[in-house]
């Protein structure tokens, strides 16, 4: 028989943010050790290695800045996950370029470009949704927090984004039918609700 | 079922904790624009997965303390604001304002002729219901490729042993030294065991769960069934047990499980050795020192707090 599974669960997190707030340096490299990496591998998916790296000083620039005014009792992970949200959303949508499947097929690089392309294709509500939950493999209550939205409203924006990846992604979803090559860039109609700032 | 309802569940990893499949699966024959998103979908998943973790650059951390070095012009304004000088200047003008208010005449009170309207408070905002319970979509493609099972591949499919638990198999003997290395009697069988059989239900649930799978994930589950096969009976059994403690974890600490896991990975042979053998000194203390000692361990300060969560949470209940 399992034993009943008991015991706090820790906050070294909100424990190194108020340390952060206290200007603790150690505090803050703790953090970055923890969180840089996942945070980083979000934002790239959809950004170049450079406004990446970027984008993600820039949720660090904010989560340490407003560490003073951060609230002991709530969730770093919600903290953290809609400021990397909103750095995930602050690109406009842009086109889904057309790359030949023969190129497809040889280049691992070109197959990861198209996917990079396809996800930043999205739009902003979507992206955000589809990376915290699909990348940063955060559960849906957290990432609906984490959007200010309901648990509701985030599926409906999953779903949105998969179905919009199932059209710019078929070149990579069914390479041997005919027509899986885009005939054009592929627009995302900008009509999901941006996320909180 | 509609087409956005059964979206809506294949979208969500989490609802695999509800319910039964057959609405998921009735939906699936009926509809053949959902069969060809459901497998799309799944692709998608598959295409995300295969695309490792990106590596920050090494100068990142100092890029953040630049950005924290730079001043924002909010910080500016509010320093400017802030000085002795603006302060005082500030304290004479309020002052001069308030003297001035002072030595005016106030104007007759007008008497109202209707009470102010009171405005109506905003109901608060509705948050989508859940949809019921009564439906479980695993997060694993779904497709109706192929025809029905036969009475023999149904039997060989129900010696599946569950494709949740087969998937974890790994992570559980890689976190072994956060389990107890003893593994006592045999417990009972019990609800969502991961062995095979399991009752009507559980039955019920491996078929509908083989019909729905693409035929990579068939393979893929056929795979880990053979591979965890090849296990000796002894390691089988810790598995087992080491399964019943981590089942009714909640999604975000399954994925901190896997993500120990993959930690525990990066180390090389000797390094493992070492650091189990600490984690078994570790073990031995009354909780309050593991977790301290769990804490400030080199190993685990640089795990995310997610990371850190869970490890200590197994190194607790031992």
């Amino acid at each position: 028989m399992a034993r009943p599974l008991t015991g706090t669960v820790p906050a070294p997190d909100v424990g190194d943010l108020l340390l952060v707030a206290a200007g603790d340096a150690a505090a803050e490299k703790r953090l970055l050790d923890r969180w840089r990496r996942p945070v980083y591998t979000v934002l790239e998916r959809t950004l170049d290695p450079t406004p990446a790296a970027d984008a993600a000083a820039a949720v660090f620039e904010e989560l340490f800045r407003a560490a003073p005014r951060f609230d002991p009792n709530a969730s770093f992970a919600v903290r953290l996950w809609s400021l990397v949200a909103r750095e995930a959303a602050r690109p406009p949508a842009a086109g889904v370029p057309t790359i030949p499947s023969a190129r497809l097929r040889e280049s691992p690089a070109a197959r990861a470009a198209l996917l990079r392309a396809a996800v930043a294709a999205l739009p902003p509500g979507e992206r955000a949704a589809f990376l915290l939950t699909r990348v940063a493999h955060q559960p849906l209550p957290l990432v609906a927090e984490a959007l200010g939205t309901s648990e509701g409203d985030l599926r409906r924006r999953l779903v949105r984004a998969f179905e919009r990846l199932s059209l710019s992604l078929q070149p990579l979803l069914n390479p041997d039918e005919p027509g899986a090559e885009p005939e054009g860039p592929v627009d995302a109609a900008d009509d999901a609700p941006e996320p909180p700032a | 079922m509609n087409c956005q309802e059964f979206r809506e569940r294949i979208v969500d990893p989490s609802s695999s904790t509800h319910g039964g499949h057959a609405p998921i699966v009735e939906h699936l024959q009926e509809c053949p624009d959902c069969r060809a998103q459901a497998r799309n979908f799944a692709g998608i998943e598959r295409l995300l997965r295969a695309a490792p973790d990106a590596e920050p650059p090494e100068d990142f951390d100092e890029r953040v303390r630049k950005r924290m070095a730079r001043a924002t012009p909010a910080d500016r304004a509010f320093a400017i604001l802030s000085s002795r000088r603006v302060l005082g200047a500030g304290a004479v003008v309020v002052l001069l304002v308030a003297a001035g208010l002072l030595i005016r005449k106030p104007p007759a009170p007008v008497p109202s002729a209707a009470p102010p309207a009171v405005r109506p408070t905003a109901a608060p905002p509705a948050r989508d219901a859940r949809p019921p319970d009564i439906l479980a979509v695993r997060s694993t493609p779904i497709t109706l490729e192929t025809t029905p099972a036969g009475d023999e591949e149904e039997q060989r499919i129900l010696a599946l042993h569950d494709l949740e638990y087969l998937g974890f198999v790994e992570t559980l003997a890689r976190l072994s030294p956060l389990f107890p290395a003893d593994i006592g009697p045999s417990p009972p069988e019990t609800a969502g065991t991961p062995a095979a059989g399991g009752g009507d239900d559980a039955e019920a649930a491996r078929l509908a769960d083989w019909r729905a799978a693409s035929r990579a994930e068939r393979d893929r589950w056929q795979r880990l069934e053979a591979s965890y096969a090849s296990r000796s009976f002894a390691e089988r059994r810790i598995l087992e047990e080491r399964w019943r403690r981590v089942q009714a974890f909640s999604a975000e600490e399954k994925a901190g499980l896997n993500r120990l896991a993959g930690r525990f990975a990066e180390l090389d042979d000797r390094q493992l050795a070492r650091f189990e053998s600490e984690l078994r000194s570790i073990a031995r203390l009354v909780p309050s020192e593991r977790r301290i000692r769990w804490q400030a361990h080199p190993f685990v300060r640089p795990l995310t707090g997610q990371e850190i969560a869970i490890g200590e949470k197994l190194l607790l209940s031992r």
